[in-house]
């Protein structure tokens, strides 16, 4: 169930009724557990069987990693860690893609081949609660964290609701502390926990689905229609949309944990502002990024080989980073693309390790090329991804540009939300929450649950990292 | 700006700004009571969006239904014309809208014909044209295909377009029919919303109130419509020699809209997987009148229809043929509010002596 549903408005007022009416830490702790099951069978709910195969494996595989000293033996567990959880996600993600693409590489030696089909679907979550149980077994076997004795905290720790389906991907080192201490009722918490969810639902509902989408959608409808600044709009569109839309989920997780009392890390740090691509991957989807730099960028060897390697290291983490997002050529050549920003960066580099532009140049030809760059994250094919690209070199420069008042709409909407993004540049939310005037803060939150309602239409279009 | 991901310990705000916070919340919920006020004001009434979740959500009942369940395929006639409260209390069994406005259908069939789970009976709105093979995929593709890759056996997508179109039966707001900037508009000019003469429910049964529209220019735009366009920038003095035109228009094209009879080889497969099932089949010919009738007798003369019936192996059930079935429709295609539980009860009546229940 997703947020911004009322399913989830009556789940989640049903839990947070539940787990405060008990006063109990560990039967709370039941409760989160049940409701974070609940909430995910409630998508399908034979599926739950494989968090619970995630969760057994690297609950065990984890104590037993830690019982023994032996090198071999130590790593024929973080091996088998692996290989469970990739092979699970490998199977359910990548089968099809891979065998798609052997047939077509088949094809183009003149070989004809037609793969099984392969009705499966895919799990949700899958990407994100695989990514956090072997953050788990990776940092028991680095030694940065010794293995949970609570079989419940640690599925817990795999399931917790808000943050299940789509992250943020929190370490265990961040979350599991949490679960050992109680908590108790904090009006607190749970008032800023409710506004942050109000705001995440904001940003899906309103910017991302009503003001963004539509432009969107109508461009990519049909890309040969088009001119350099209809292209222009649909991606600067498009650019808004993803980030309000996933960082609308963020907010929500971050939101749902803390009504709960657990906090959360915040996986979106005002990336549109950002001076350069390694400032990029520190600002959008954090989580991903900081669990892609310390799990593969650093197993590969990170920057401790030299610079060739480095360059390898680096293009090889963004292009699997881009296959994590989903099984499609599209998403490998969007990884590519950002390993391929993040050399020339690191080439163009000073000495001193800074940057030759100024800030401001620096964060609008970030925000350019990573715009250009979402081309072929949104576009559906390759064909698409072509077409789009073509359209700004070999299409008429204003014919098939949308005029309308939404189109203004969104364009103002994405003018000012650059400038938020610059004026967030060097403060996180909490800064934000305590510098806005608190009634300025209270009209605010009071229009954007109006909104959200003038704008909800009983359609949701679900989140788009969902399909991930 | 710190860029660790990690913060065991937030920032919450103090308990005066926590207050703040919880009124502007608070605040919030009263400005949404206060909108739906404000629209019911203007004239804005709750009214279900039939969209494909919805569809989807009733797609699932047909198959959980097996072989207890009606199901009805078709497109608007269906949807407007049959009183599925009236259908229930007269068979006892669930009874299914799976019809789509403005679609053809000949997909719905083979989709159920293609589901293991259902064994019940389908009643199909037999417009010949939106049955056979060739004609292009249009919306019917879509809602079957998105059900299969993203709704099929899932559960919080059923619960939740359940929910929601309940709650849009209830809220003139949250259906979101009314777009904002127009109902704006027509605050500012202190007029009121026009009424829409369709109301959608939860099952996805409608109703039209023809008394809301205006006639005959309704009329002469439904029959225009069904002449595929073919007469949209003709001007005419008197009704009369508007039918006249009518009339000869649809006897120029009668060999483009009746299909051939070999152009139903996907809908004879269909129907013969659902026999083999255990399902029953009946094509029902929904009544039409005044422009509407004559057209469609001159595109499919009963001689066509004997042999339809006979190429589908399938009962059909015409209108015309029954009296109790026939009825004078306000735009010629569709049965007002007023008329549809009456028609349906002698519907019933007569499946029931056809043997088609």
């Amino acid at each position: 169930m997703q947020f911004d549903s009322l399913t989830f408005l009556l789940f989640f007022a049903a839990v947070l009724a539940t787990y405060y009416a008990v006063p109990n830490w560990g039967w709370r702790k039941n409760v989160l557990l049940a409701s974070s099951y609940l909430f995910y069978m409630a998508w399908s709910p034979p599926l739950v069987i494989l968090i619970w195969i995630s969760t057994l494996a690297d609950f065990c595989i984890a104590k037993r990693m830690h019982a023994t000293t032996a090198p071999g033996r130590r790593k024929a567990l973080v091996a088998a860690s692996l290989v469970i959880n990739l092979g699970v996600l490998s199977y359910f993600k990548y089968a099809a893609f891979l065998l798609g693409s052997f047939a077509d590489l088949l094809a183009l030696a003149g070989v004809a081949y037609r793969p099984p089909d392969f009705d499966i679907i895919l799990p949700i979550g899958i990407s994100f609660y695989t990514f956090q149980t072997l953050s788990y077994t990776l940092d028991v076997y680095r030694r940065k964290t010794t293995p949970e004795q609570s079989l419940r905290d640690f599925a817990l720790f795999v399931t917790f609701f808000p943050q299940l389906v789509a992250g943020p991907i929190v370490r265990a080192t961040h979350f599991l502390p949490q679960c050992a201490e109680a908590k108790p009722f904090n009006s607190q918490a749970l008032t800023w926990g409710l506004a942050l969810l109000v705001w995440g639902i904001f940003q899906k509902t309103v910017l991302a689905d009503t003001i963004f989408a539509p432009l969107v959608d109508a461009f990519y409808a049909d890309v040969t229609q088009t001119s350099v600044l209809g292209t222009t709009q649909a991606l600067l569109a498009f650019s808004m949309q993803i980030y309000c839309d996933f960082a609308g989920y963020s907010l929500c997780a971050v939101g749902a944990a803390l009504c709960l009392g657990f906090s959360i890390p915040d996986n979106f740090k005002a990336p549109y502002a950002a001076a350069g691509f390694s400032d990029f991957w520190r600002r959008w989807h954090v989580t991903l990024s900081t669990w892609l730099r310390d799990y593969l960028y650093v197993s590969l060897g990170g920057n401790r080989r030299g610079s060739t390697r480095t360059y390898v290291n680096l293009t090889l983490t963004m292009l699997l980073g881009g296959l994590w997002h989903g099984a499609s050529w599209n998403f490998v050549v969007w990884g590519l693309l950002h390993g391929v920003l993040l050399m020339i960066e690191r080439s163009v580099r000073r000495d001193d390790g800074a940057a030759r532009l100024p800030v401001a140049l620096s964060v609008v030809l970030t925000f350019l090329a990573v715009t250009l760059v979402w081309i072929p994250f949104r576009s559906p094919d390759w064909a698409t991804t072509v077409a789009v690209a073509r359209s700004f070199f070999a299409s008429p420069l204003t014919s098939g540009a949308d005029y309308s008042t939404a189109s203004a709409v969104a364009l103002a909407t994405a003018a000012a939300m650059l400038v938020y993004h610059y004026y967030r540049r060097q403060k996180s939310l909490d800064d934000l929450m305590r510098s806005v005037p608190a009634g300025l803060q209270a009209a605010g939150l009071a229009l954007a649950t109006l909104s959200v309602a003038l704008c909800a239409t009983g359609d949701t279009n679900a989140f788009i990292y969902f399909q991930f | 700006m710190p860029l660790s991901t990690s913060s065991s310990e937030r920032a919450l705000p103090d308990a005066a700004r926590a207050s703040w916070l919880l009124a502007g919340l608070a605040f919030g919920v009263v400005l949404v009571v206060l909108a739906e006020f404000a629209l019911r004001g203007l004239g804005g009434v709750p009214n279900v969006r039939d969209s494909e979740a919805l569809w989807h959500t009733q797609r699932e009942r047909a198959a959980r239904a097996e072989d207890r369940g009606i199901v009805l395929v078709g497109a608007s006639r269906f949807q407007l014309g049959l009183d599925l409260e009236a259908l229930t209390e007269a068979t006892q069994r669930p009874v299914i809208q799976l019809a789509i406005d403005g679609s053809g259908y000949l997909d719905l069939v083979e989709d159920l014909s293609n589901d293991d789970r259902f064994r019940g009976t389908v009643l199909i709105s037999g417009m010949p044209a939106s049955l056979n093979d060739s004609r292009p995929a249009d919306r019917a593709s879509t809602w079957v295909a998105s059900y299969h890759q993203t709704f099929k056996g899932l559960v919080s997508p059923n619960i939740e377009q359940s929910l929601s179109a309940k709650l849009q039966s209830y809220s003139a707001l949250y259906a979101n029919i009314y777009p904002l900037p127009r109902v704006a508009k027509i605050a500012i000019d202190g007029q009121r919303i026009p009424p829409l003469y369709l109301k959608t429910f939860p099952s996805r049964e409608r109703s039209a109130d023809y008394r809301l529209v205006q006639m005959p220019q309704f009329y002469i735009q439904r029959v225009g419509r069904n002449l595929g366009g073919r007469i949209d920038k003709m001007q005419f003095a008197t009704m009369g020699e508007f039918a006249a035109k009518v009339t000869e228009v649809a006897a120029d094209s009668a060999h483009e809209v009746a299909p051939a009879l070999t152009d139903f080889q996907r809908l004879q497969a269909a129907i013969s997987r659902l026999k083999s099932r255990g399902a029953t089949v009946t094509i029902l010919e929904m009544p039409s009148s005044g422009l509407i009738k004559a057209m469609e007798d001159i595109w499919y003369p009963s001689a066509y229809w004997r042999e339809f019936e006979a190429t589908l192996q399938a009962p059909i059930i015409r209108a015309t043929d029954f009296p109790e079935l026939t009825f004078e429709l306000p735009d010629g295609s569709h049965l007002d509010q007023s008329q549809k539980r009456a028609f349906t009860r002698a519907l019933v009546d007569v499946l029931n002596r056809e043997g088609a229940l």
